[in-house]
């Protein structure tokens, strides 16, 4: 149980959310797009400008390196 | 909710706005009558949601900006027929008590701002919000169609949870389907219809397919009361809120989802593996860019030209030659006509196949959902200056012209970086400029023409920084820009017909707005040459020396004193390089009765404007003409441009850019001159 930031998290575990972190309308955009606590997180590549694309639920999303350092997630046990 | 209040305060007015007035928008607002019902469209953005108001309403549209707000509300009339009469079969029902919902039934379609959620985060959401819910019930929309995306369900249903907490009648419209069951995943519609309380749809709104069903659920809406709200949390905390919103949400889909197969890997995922890719993504962006370049330079100038061939050769000409036989040649008249109005409605139209052009890209562009990835590539390096990755793309297109570059800065979401990114465009050196540059350079610089107008290019992409940063740091500073989230939608083929009826309706906007402003400012600098102020002329018979016009140029001619410049022969230049830059030379080789230079020359003119640099500067014509040339640069573009910005941003933030334009081209040419007549 071993909690981390995404931007360290390695690309291809199922992570899982632990914190949004993050201001309340920042949160709220998360998780409306599938970001929140609690949900699983699969980091596919690397993009431009060290972000990541990520798999959240059905959609894909580009992750810039703020959002990435905000989120902080947990490995798989 | 005290945030949500001062948001939305900020941006509306004081009374709830509302779908159902429509006086205080203004009479040219399209509605099907104050009876008809009015539906509202509302969705997360990138859903198709413009797409479906276009199939809808066809070309019956409105666009504009909400009262008091920099957000766009589309406004068009939805005329639909209902099934066949079930008891008569007729197609218009006249049976007696009969409950069918046959015949034509018209409404107002109201196109709401993207919104995934009623949380407002942006300018955006708070309307939507108002609009929706924060008026009094008989003000909001008589039914309210969401769109959805079945291929990420879970995130497209959390507007409907909030959505269902009001007294609204929702009509779900669900799209993608077929992206989803690419992805292994298939619905149960009656399922999650029943599961979230209102009706469901699915439709393809780029291929028009399940229009009638949607329409068919919006006539049942209508005929069934409001229904009751979803009880909601009882505590008060966002948290916990959002907590059973969410839950609700994971009931309706695990309701709904019957058969999850492994998500297949699909093109798009395949594609998206090379096009955001550190090293490969930046190239391919560059690619498609030159290429967006290229087509608005190189494509649209013959186009161009062949315009404004047409108009001041055979068109001017057969204008004057019916003046002529109803006995007004060589009148005042002709003049108005030909050099005024015929002239500045020339200037539009050359305008009008590069603004086509720009559109049909900015459609293919945003509707194939590489614009989504293009703002993922260029986010880090727009970032530095204050804006979003989609900013470059206005940015590029700018250095060809900025008219339609001021128009691409719709492809940024919040209303904020739009104006921002619409000051910064001016700042880019188009290719009108470059005549001015290359005539200049050749002229001053000889065999160094080249070096200095590439120093003008590097001058350009500098104030945009500098401009950028200055703004970003002192108007701007309260706007911090979101941290990159985009939800990346999957690769389309682009159709045609969306395409077309996009490009149509911009292309119309364009033309309504900007005909205006350049034909009357046209027609206004013909009618300044032709009032004489002093000496010997009449009314359009004037040495332009002694019209109104040339008496302003004179009057403004001390400013440039510190600039070395101030010659009322080369101000007069600028004057007419602020409604085009087109006309800067063929204004100089006017004032001094010369010919005008062939294209990469400077000739007998050159001599001349090198001639009055040496004597306005005292002797320090070379940094005075790099003065001239960097105020050239910043200094406002044209008249269109003024009339597109008018469009987009509004007429207050466009006096601002003028007034900074002005201000910044003035404070870099003085301080050109002043730094550089100490050494040269």
């Amino acid at each position: 149980m071993s909690g981390l930031t995404l931007d360290q998290a390695p690309l291809g575990a199922r992570l899982t959310v632990r914190d949004a972190g993050g201001t309340g309308s920042s949160q709220r955009r998360l998780a409306a797009l599938g970001l929140r606590r609690g949900s699983e997180v699969v980091l596919l590549q690397s993009t431009t400008g060290g972000g990541r694309l990520a798999q959240v639920g059905g959609s894909r999303i580009a992750l810039g390196p703020g959002v990435l350092r905000q989120l902080l997630v947990e490995l798989p046990a | 909710m005290s945030q949500v209040a001062s948001r939305g305060g900020a941006a509306l007015e004081t009374r709830p706005p509302s779908v159902k007035a429509t006086c205080h928008s203004g009479g040219s607002m399209i509605s099907a009558g104050p009876q008809a019902p009015v539906i509202a469209l509302v969705g997360a953005p990138n859903t198709g949601k413009s797409t479906l108001f276009n199939a809808l309403t066809g070309a019956r549209v409105t666009m504009g900006n909400w009262p008091g707000t920099t957000v766009e509300v589309s406004r068009g009339i939805w005329r639909s027929d209902g099934p066949p009469c079930s008891c008569c079969g007729e197609a218009s029902c006249t049976c007696e008590g009969c409950e069918c919902y046959s015949g034509r039934l018209e409404t107002t379609l109201v196109d709401l701002p993207g919104a995934y959620s009623l949380e407002p985060d942006s300018p955006d959401e708070a309307l939507t919000r108002a609009l929706l819910v924060e008026g009094p019930v008989a003000e909001r929309p008589d039914v309210c169609v969401m769109l959805a995306d079945a291929s990420r369900l879970s995130q497209s249903l959390f507007l409907a949870s909030q959505l269902r907490e009001h007294g609204l009648r929702l009509v779900v419209a669900l799209t993608m389907l077929d992206v989803a069951a690419k992805r292994g995943v298939a619905l149960d519609l009656p399922a999650l219809s029943a599961a979230i309380g209102a009706p469901v749809v699915g439709l393809d709104p780029r291929r028009r397919t399940g229009l009638q069903e949607l329409s068919d659920a919006v006539r049942a809406a209508l005929r069934a009361p409001v229904p009751a709200p979803r009880p909601t949390a009882a505590g008060t905390d966002p948290l916990e809120i959002d907590d059973d919103r969410f839950a609700w949400v994971g009931g309706a889909v695990d309701a709904a989802v019957a058969e999850t197969g492994a998500a297949n890997r699909t093109l798009s995922d395949r594609l998206d593996r090379w096009l955001t890719a550190p090293v490969v993504g930046p190239l391919v962006f560059l690619g498609v860019m030159w290429l967006v370049f290229q087509i608005t330079t190189v494509v649209a100038a013959p186009l161009q030209d062949l315009l404004d061939g047409l108009v001041s050769g055979p068109v001017s000409a057969g204008a004057s030659a019916l003046l002529a036989a109803i006995g007004l040649g060589g009148t005042w008249v002709e003049g108005l006509v030909v050099d005024g109005l015929i002239a500045g409605v020339g200037a539009l139209l050359t305008f009008v196949p590069l603004m086509m052009l720009m559109f049909v890209l900015l459609a293919l562009l945003e509707d194939s959902g590489y614009m989504a990835r293009a703002a993922v590539v260029t986010d880090r390096m727009m970032r530095a200056i204050g804006l979003p990755g989609r900013a470059f793309l206005p940015l590029i297109v700018g250095y060809g012209c900025n008219v339609p570059a001021i128009s691409a800065t719709r492809v940024l979401p919040a209303a904020g970086q739009r104006v921002l990114t619409a000051l910064l465009v001016p700042f880019t050196a188009c290719t009108a400029r470059l005549t001015v540059f290359v005539m200049v350079g050749v002229a001053f610089f000889g065999p160094y023409a080249g070096t200095v107008v590439f120093a003008m290019y590097l001058t350009s992409v500098l104030i945009i920084v500098g401009v950028g940063l200055l703004l970003r740091n002192t108007l701007w500073r309260g706007q911090r820009i979101e941290p990159l989230v985009i939800d990346l939608p999957p690769y389309q083929a682009p159709t045609l017909r969306l395409t077309a009826s996009v490009t149509w309706v911009r292309l119309k906007g364009f033309l309504q707005t900007a005909s205006g402003i350049i034909v009357v400012t046209v027609s206004l600098v013909w009618l300044l040459q032709a009032i004489p102020v002093h000496g010997e002329g009449s009314f359009a018979d004037v040495p332009v020396e002694d019209s109104a016009y040339g008496v302003a140029a004179q009057a403004i001619t001390p400013a440039f004193a510190p600039a070395g410049f101030a010659k009322w022969e080369t101000t007069s230049a600028l004057v007419v390089g602020f409604v085009a830059k087109e006309a800067v030379i063929s204004s100089w080789a006017q004032t001094y009765a010369l010919d005008e230079p062939e294209e990469g020359q400077s000739g007998a003119l050159g001599a001349r404007i090198v001639a009055d640099f040496t004597e306005s500067s005292g002797g320090h014509p070379i940094p005075a003409a790099l003065a001239f040339l960097v105020f050239m640069m910043a200094y406002t573009p044209c008249v269109a441009t003024l009339a597109t910005q008018w469009r987009e941003i509004g007429p207050r933030w466009t006096m601002f850019g003028v007034a900074m334009q002005l201000a910044v081209a003035w404070l870099l040419a003085v301080a050109v001159f002043q730094v550089g007549s100490r050494f040269v």
